[in-house]
């Protein structure tokens, strides 16, 4: 039984980084903005922000709407029409 | 006398500010037109402990900002007291800052600052360390199933993990400069796990929940994939492996394997 649980975890695990493909697992470089992109905080949903800089957690963490500290990657010019959102 | 006491004599004269030493050393040393022995050695001794100093601030702005200026200034004369630089790289000096400040009397006030420190030691180090590696997702697709047990995950390799007692991650974060918002912080936040390393050319403070935690020491300390699952189905309660994984290798924890 042991050794049955563990083979199906072991399977499903790899399994499932495999299915990650090759192209897609990395969100990288966050810190290189995309072209045509910019950071816009103050904006975002709890649980929804993007990962990395701003020197702190990483992506998913915000635990509040609207942390002013908390940015998305939007199209560049966008940030400035939305209620709150701040290009930082 | 031999250089090697000579260059003591000079250190000991230089940063204890002892008599006697000064006294013997200004037998060895010419002084400056203007200046006697002692007060060249003054201002060698200023330029040793500004610099040091300064060096520390650069590390430690937060513990810095903590205790203010002045307090931190003191601080560090007498680490350096206790610690001479002993390395040509001045960014390799304030090592054992956070062990000196848990047992420095004045600082006792302040439990969390000791953590705060080591925080900042620790972004130093794997700021300036080398790039992390991705995982080969290729190279694993290409390992046969059978060695799947046998897998042995790697972190990457520039990276540290640490506890502290207190919200230092908190701590830390409402005194960078960039900050807005509330500065308070609770110490009734608890405790808190970090997983500090570098993607890319981005700092990652993380902060792993149990399971994760878990998980990430069983990788640092490189059981084999078919043991971490074994091990981790068969607790109490079980923890779900196969669904952390992709995330981790997502998030990029994940920088290698071997077999």
């Amino acid at each position: 039984m042991t050794d049955i649980k563990k083979t199906v975890a072991v399977t499903a695990a790899l399994t499932g980084v495999l299915a990650l493909g090759v192209g897609s697992m990395f969100d990288e470089p966050v810190s290189a903005i995309g072209k045509g992109k910019e950071k816009c905080a103050g904006i975002v949903k709890a649980g929804q922000n993007d990962c990395g800089a701003n020197g702190h957690d990483c992506g998913g963490y915000a635990k509040v709407d609207g942390d002013p500290n908390e940015w998305i990657e939007l199209p560049k010019g966008t940030c400035k029409k939305i209620v709150n959102g701040r290009v930082i | 006398m031999e250089l090697k006491g000579l260059q003591q004599l000079f250190y000991q004269a230089m940063i204890t500010k002892d008599a006697d030493s000064i006294e013997a050393l200004s037998q060895k040393i010419a002084g400056a037109k203007s200046l006697t022995p002692e007060a060249g050695l003054e201002v060698y001794r200023g330029s040793v402990i500004g610099g040091l100093t300064k060096g520390l601030i650069s590390i430690y702005p937060v513990c810095c900002r903590l205790v203010g200026e002045e307090f931190f200034n003191a601080t560090a004369v007498s680490y350096i007291h206790r610690f001479p630089s002993l390395s040509p790289d001045i960014g390799d000096y304030g090592a054992e800052f956070a062990d000196f400040l848990a047992h420095f009397p004045p600082a006792a006030q302040l439990p969390y600052l000791p953590d705060v420190a080591r925080l900042e030691w620790y972004w130093e180090q794997v700021f300036k360390g080398e790039d992390n590696k991705y995982l080969d997702i290729q190279a694993l697709g290409a390992v046969n199933q059978e060695k799947w047990n046998d897998l042995i995950f790697s972190l990457p390799k520039n990276s540290v993990f640490f506890t502290s007692p207190y919200p230092i991650h908190r701590i830390w974060e409402v005194n960078q400069p960039d900050y807005e918002g509330s500065e308070e912080v609770s110490l009734s936040e608890g405790g808190v796990k970090i997983f500090l390393w570098r993607k890319g050319y981005d700092m990652r403070l993380e902060l792993p929940n149990d399971e994760e935690w878990e998980l990430l020491q069983a990788f640092a300390a490189q059981e084999s994939f078919g043991n971490i699952c074994g091990r981790f189905t068969n607790q109490s309660p079980p923890i779900d492996v196969p669904s952390l994984l992709p995330l981790f290798v997502q998030r990029g924890w994940i920088a290698g394997f071997s077999l």
